[in-house]
């Protein structure tokens, strides 16, 4: 097991609250003033700490390659990232230090204002459709069911890939397409381009 | 609103003992997901956890409220000269004014 600082500090803390805890109810004192701030660190301060702690970790954990791949039908989508000698999007972003482990995050991370919130909106709602819908589909299955709600914005790619860098425009087929690409018409990931992202991507399909 | 007359007549312990096993369950919870960090641990320490820890820790402070507004009570009636307001079913009494 592999624990994070955050993690430590967070399990410190629900250990330090417990004792305090269960101290308290096998001892069973009266309530005078000291054991209110007793209590006040066992019930106040320390679940606190482990719970900001804890959700912090959480967030991060929820970023990590290795989360989504919890869910079976990932894994065909994970064992190509993981794949060193893949040639899809996925697998050559997940080589470089700013995607790393959290790769699937990073591409498919909503970049607007509430981009945090929606992405973890859309993340619980994928783990209610794998319980709901997904849970007893085989991988191989679920390749041909799944798909993206909408096509993959390039803004996305934009974050990096800014297409105003002169070697990006010295391409002529970035030249050609760059009004549509700018405006979504031509997705970067398409078949022709640099696509799919996936070994088994699919279009998108509406809701 | 009997039930509300009922809910501030529990005794202080009894909600404190609510409290501390309702804590500790949130507290197993978020340790869950530290060490097991896949997506239902993970959810129920962000959700389930959190409401847990938040209502024990507000169970406490009730308590506390509670206790001060009745030794509050009991100095003023005591300054008053008339009986001391009378702590609930297994409450401490609350500790008398310092002789002058």
């Amino acid at each position: 097991m592999n624990l994070s600082f955050l993690a430590i500090v967070s399990l410190a803390c629900a250990l330090g609250a417990a004792i305090i805890l269960v101290g308290y109810l096998t001892r069973r004192p009266a309530l005078t003033g000291m054991v209110k701030v007793w209590l006040l660190l066992g019930l106040g301060v320390l679940p606190i700490g482990a719970a900001a702690s804890g959700n912090l970790q959480g967030y991060e954990t929820t970023k990590q390659r290795s989360f989504c791949a919890d869910c079976h039908v990932m894994s065909p989508q994970v064992s190509d990232s993981n794949d060193p000698h893949s040639g899809s999007l996925s697998s050559r972003h997940s080589r470089t230090a700013l995607f790393g482990a959290e790769n699937c995050y990073v591409c498919h991370e909503d970049y607007g204002m509430f981009g945090t919130v929606l992405t973890k909106a859309d993340g619980m709602k994928h783990v209610w459709l794998y319980y709901t819908q997904y849970l007893h589909v085989s991988a191989e299955a679920a390749k041909s069911r799944i798909h993206l709600y909408q096509p993959y914005p390039n803004e996305s790619c934009m974050q990096c890939h800014s297409t105003t860098d002169t070697i990006w425009q010295s391409v002529p087929d970035h030249t050609a397409a760059l009004a549509a690409v700018r405006t979504n018409q031509v997705s970067c990931a398409s078949v022709g381009c640099h696509g799919f992202a996936h070994p088994n991507a699919r279009p998108p399909v509406a809701p | 609103m009997s039930w509300w007359k009922r809910l501030v007549g529990i005794p202080s312990k009894r909600v404190l003992d609510l409290a501390c096993v309702v804590a500790l369950v949130a507290l197993v919870l978020i340790s869950w997901s530290m060490v097991d960090p896949r997506p239902i641990p993970v959810i129920l320490a962000m959700s389930v956890g959190q409401v847990l820890g938040t209502l024990s820790f507000a169970a406490f402070l009730v308590v506390v409220v509670r206790d001060l507004r009745r030794a509050q009570l009991n100095d003023v009636s005591s300054e008053r000269g008339s009986p001391a307001e009378r702590p609930a079913p297994g409450e401490p009494s609350a500790p008398s004014p310092p002789a002058p």
